[in-house]
């Protein structure tokens, strides 16, 4: 059954085998079908790989109903399999060194065909990472780009959620198995990612999260990218492996600056310190170097009174906590309140903590 | 011979009578407590002695007898040794038992024979009251508190000596007069006024909302942004309690033994602050003397929990009978006693374990982990009692100093009265009084939205991920803003003020 898939699928869910070994199995085998004709390769993989493997490899090669039921399982999870071979893997993934053999798939696999940004950071952003995440997000995602990032905590997430949220598209891609929802309280993201965005891992279901695992994802989330943006990242940031993915892989590396009196920005500001051309000051930078014109949000119908254009112009200046906007509009606490929601609905402002208010 | 004297008991805040029977024979000396004593009247017996002797009575050395009538309820505390002295005495014919029947007698004796002060005067004396009796021994020290019983003859006594004099017709008497309820309206005696908080006026108008509505409200802040100042304001623009809300209040009050012998009567609205290490029996009441704890305590007032998310789960869980039920049930071996618990919960926190994120001033130096275990603490039922949700930032040290002074305590507290009562209409005849406590079919029958508030919550429920709960919760505050303006229709207005309140919960 169905020649390249049937011998992935095999190696990996049968056998066991990591990319790098179905690599080099597969290497051995040249243009033969690896599983049919296992047992005139058979000495030379014991050779290479040892007899125990040869010999697990030789029981199974033959075992329809083994590989059928494991396809049947499969199917059953909505779980898409997807080989380097096949015309729905993405173009760009291959480039790479090292490219994942087999791709396990939840939700719409067409979006691996659209242009897509890599988002990353660190799992323990800053007020401000979290904000410049969500513009960046926000703005690409209606430019018409999927927001590729790795569901972690942090960035990541907010990543995800944002461009979502702007109806745009979005990629995971899990460094656990496919089906394993890590860490466990994204599993509200992670459903919404399988209905609105894809999901895709390199390690069939039931693998768990480890620790060798992330930074093989990272390659596959700046390989699937024309660029990786950084958003924010601390000094010892998993983001920092990815943004040296995309360095290597040939992927245009984007940096936001960070408070430079925050140790939560420190890996950001010395990757923009070691390479000045990467920092972008917004959204449109990144769409511009991309090629792509920028979004412009559509005016708001909303008619803004004196006292609101007031407001909105001052937060746009700062933020400003609840006493200065008393201050500056000269209403009171009840009427502010009032004026604050309406605002906030209308998506003109927002309600930051410690009652400061923002645009 | 054969002396009763009657004397009430505690059971909860009510009192019950308790025959008092002193049996006094000749035989082998002993002297038996029956009737379920417990160990402090038990211990009468050494009390009841001494203080004999050292007024210089007889403590003749007899076969006594004491039963406690009814003898099927355990008996605790000190107020039955005058009883048993008196009734001892009068067995023994050493003072005349004509006028004893007349009398409820209570009070501690000391060794000295001297007559101390007892907790839980006022609830036994109404009690008593209420069931046909009119005259009533107690110690001196407990008189100003039997003073505001309209309609009690109290003689309040000094020592044994006195009170048998007293009841021989020897000593002449007055009745304590009776002292009127006046809770003095306009003048503050709480020690701090809403003037003295500078700045902080959305957390003020917060507190005004949730005075006037009886919403719970949870403050959230850094360290030192004011947030138990702030709450110690609360009880200053409560409307001033009535005479039933002080006796109640006393009553709890007295029975814990926390009134003293000048204030009488407990005026002022009680302000309580467990400690988050408050033990169990501490914050719900119980333990051996079945006290009523701190939730009973600030019945008709302000329970304070500050920094709650510190406070063990198993607490903030018992919070929830008194918040739904305004009581609490405590369990006892022999008994279930209810206290009244009604009291609004003001909550405060931080918004992480360190207390600076989001903050300007200082960087937040927590693991996100952390933050989320914190955050999860509060969640659940308890916040879903909470309508009110303010953030309290710290106020510039510029503003502190010039910061012009806001509104009094008393104008905001105008404020309040009137929405309370145009409450007390709404509510007439139903077991609600305020719109915290409206249930769902009062929501639907007095918090009618026209079209253009409707469209105003749809918007607010996507926009900020609301839940059911959520917007009931606004709808409910939108009422108590609109009745703070006098408005009989809640309008847009109301509704989009009530949304800045919202409990940020589920907003990442
Ligand atoms: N708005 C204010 N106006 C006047 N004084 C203030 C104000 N805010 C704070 N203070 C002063 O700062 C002190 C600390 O405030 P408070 O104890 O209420 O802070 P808190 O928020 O409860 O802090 P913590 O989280 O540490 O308990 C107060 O006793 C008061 O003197
Ligand atoms: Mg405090
Ligand atoms: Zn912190």
């Amino acid at each position: 059954m169905n020649g390249k898939l049937g011998a992935l699928v095999w190696m990996n869910r049968i056998c066991g085998f990591a990319t790098q070994k179905m690599q080099r199995l597969l290497a051995i085998a040249g243009d033969a079908d690896i599983r049919r004709q296992f047992p005139s390769l058979y000495a030379r993989v014991a050779q290479m790989m040892g007899s125990d493997t040869a010999g697990l490899m030789m029981q199974t090669c033959t075992d329809e109903e083994l590989l059928n039921r494991e396809f049947d399982l499969l199917a059953r999870a909505g779980i898409r399999t997807i080989s380097y071979a096949d015309e729905e893997y993405p173009a760009l993934l291959k480039e790479i060194p090292l490219p994942p053999l087999l791709l396990y798939c939840k939700g719409d696999i067409s979006l691996m065909q659209t242009r897509c940004i890599g988002i990353v950071g660190s799992r323990d952003p800053s007020r401000y990472g979290l904000e410049v995440t969500e513009l960046f997000s926000k703005t690409l995602a209606k430019c018409g780009l999927t927001i590729v990032s790795g569901l972690a905590r942090g960035i990541d997430s907010t990543a995800h959620r944002a461009a979502l949220e702007a109806g745009g598209k979005t990629i995971a891609v899990l460094g656990c198995g496919i089906d394993k929802i890590y860490p466990a309280d994204n599993a509200p993201l992670y459903k919404k990612i399988e209905k609105d965005g894809l999901l895709i891992s390199e390690y069939g279901p039931g693998v768990p999260a480890s620790n060798f695992q992330f930074p093989e994802r990272n390659r596959i989330i700046s390989g699937l990218s024309e660029g990786v943006l950084v958003t924010e990242a601390g000094q010892k940031s998993g983001s920092l492996h990815t943004a040296n993915n995309a360095v290597d892989q040939g992927r245009d590396l984007y940096v936001v600056p960070c408070n430079i009196t925050s140790s939560r920005g420190f890996g950001s500001n010395m990757l923009i310190k070691k390479m000045p051309h990467c920092a972008v000051f917004s959204p449109d930078d990144v769409a511009e170097r991309l090629g792509i014109h920028g979004y412009k949000e559509p005016v708001s119908a909303m008619q803004l009174d004196f006292i609101e254009e007031k407001l909105v112009a001052g937060l746009g200046y700062a933020e400003l906590n609840f006493e200065q906007l008393l201050e500056l509009t000269g209403l009171g606490a009840s009427e502010l309140n009032a004026t604050l929601t309406k605002l906030e609905l209308f998506g003109i402002i927002k309600k930051l903590d410690n009652n400061y208010y923002g645009v | 011979m054969l002396a009763v004297i009657k004397s009430y008991a505690l059971e909860g805040i009510e009192g019950y009578p308790v025959d008092i029977e002193v049996d006094v024979q000749s035989g082998i000396p002993g002297f038996d407590i029956v009737g379920l004593p417990g160990s402090s009247i038990k211990e009468a017996r050494n009390r009841v002695r001494s203080a004999i002797r050292n007024s210089s009575f007889d403590f003749m050395p007899r076969k006594v007898t004491v039963n406690l009538a009814p003898a099927d309820t355990e008996k605790n505390g000190s107020a039955f040794d005058l009883p048993i002295a008196v009734g001892f005495l009068a067995g023994t014919e050493q003072i005349p038992d004509a006028a004893l029947k007349d009398y409820v007698i209570i009070g501690e004796l000391s060794l000295d024979g001297g007559v101390r002060r007892v907790n839980g005067i006022l609830p036994l004396l109404i009690s008593a009251l209420m069931a046909g009796h009119k005259k009533f021994i107690v110690p001196r020290d407990n008189a100003k508190e039997a003073s505001y019983i309209l309609g009690a003859e109290v003689y309040a006594l000094q020592t044994l000596s006195e009170v048998c004099s007293f009841l021989g017709g020897i000593l002449d008497s007055k009745p304590v007069e009776h002292s009127e309820y006046s809770s003095d309206p306009g003048v503050n005696k709480y020690g701090i006024d809403l003037s003295d908080v500078k700045g902080q006026n959305a957390a003020k108008r917060a507190l005004e909302i949730a005075v006037a509505g009886g919403h719970n409200l949870l403050m959230c802040g850094p360290p030192g942004a004011g947030k138990t100042m702030l709450a110690k304001c609360v009880p200053t623009i409560m409307p001033d309690m009535t005479f039933e809300e002080a006796i109640e209040t006393t009553k709890i009050h007295s029975v814990a033994g926390c009134t003293d012998s000048e204030q009488g009567v407990i005026t002022l609205r009680p302000f309580r602050t467990p400690h988050h290490t408050a033990s169990l029996i501490s914050m719900i009441g119980g333990g051996p003397n079945s006290k009523p704890g701190e939730v009973s305590l600030a019945h008709n007032g302000v329970l304070f929990l500050d920094e709650m998310p510190e406070y063990q789960s198993k607490t903030l869980e018992t919070l929830r009978q008194p918040l739904e039920d305004g009581f609490i049930t405590v369990t006892r071996i022999h008994r279930v006693i209810e206290y009244p618990a009604g009291f609004m919960l003001i909550a405060s926190m931080n918004p992480c374990p360190c207390g600076y994120d989001g903050s300007r001033i200082k960087e937040c130096t927590c693991t996100p982990l952390e933050k989320r275990r914190y955050k999860s603490r509060i969640s659940g039922p308890l916040l879903d009692r909470i309508d009110i949700y303010a953030d309290v930032d710290g106020v510039d040290y510029s503003d502190l100093k010039t910061g012009i002074p806001g509104e009094n305590s008393a104008a905001v507290k105008a404020r309040v009265e009137k929405a309370r009562r145009i409450q007390r209409e709404r509510f007439a005849g139903t077991l609600t009084h305020t719109n915290a406590r409206m249930s769902n079919a009062q929501i639907k029958k007095f918090c009618t939205l026209t079209p253009g508030c409707d469209r105003l919550v749809e918007i607010a429920f996507d926009r900020f991920k609301l839940s059911a709960r959520g917007v009931s919760r606004i709808i409910k505050t939108a009422r108590t803003i609109a009745d703070l303006r006098g408005g009989a229709e809640i309008c847009e207005t109301d509704i989009a003020e009530a949304i800045q309140y919202r409990v940020r919960e589920t907003e990442a």
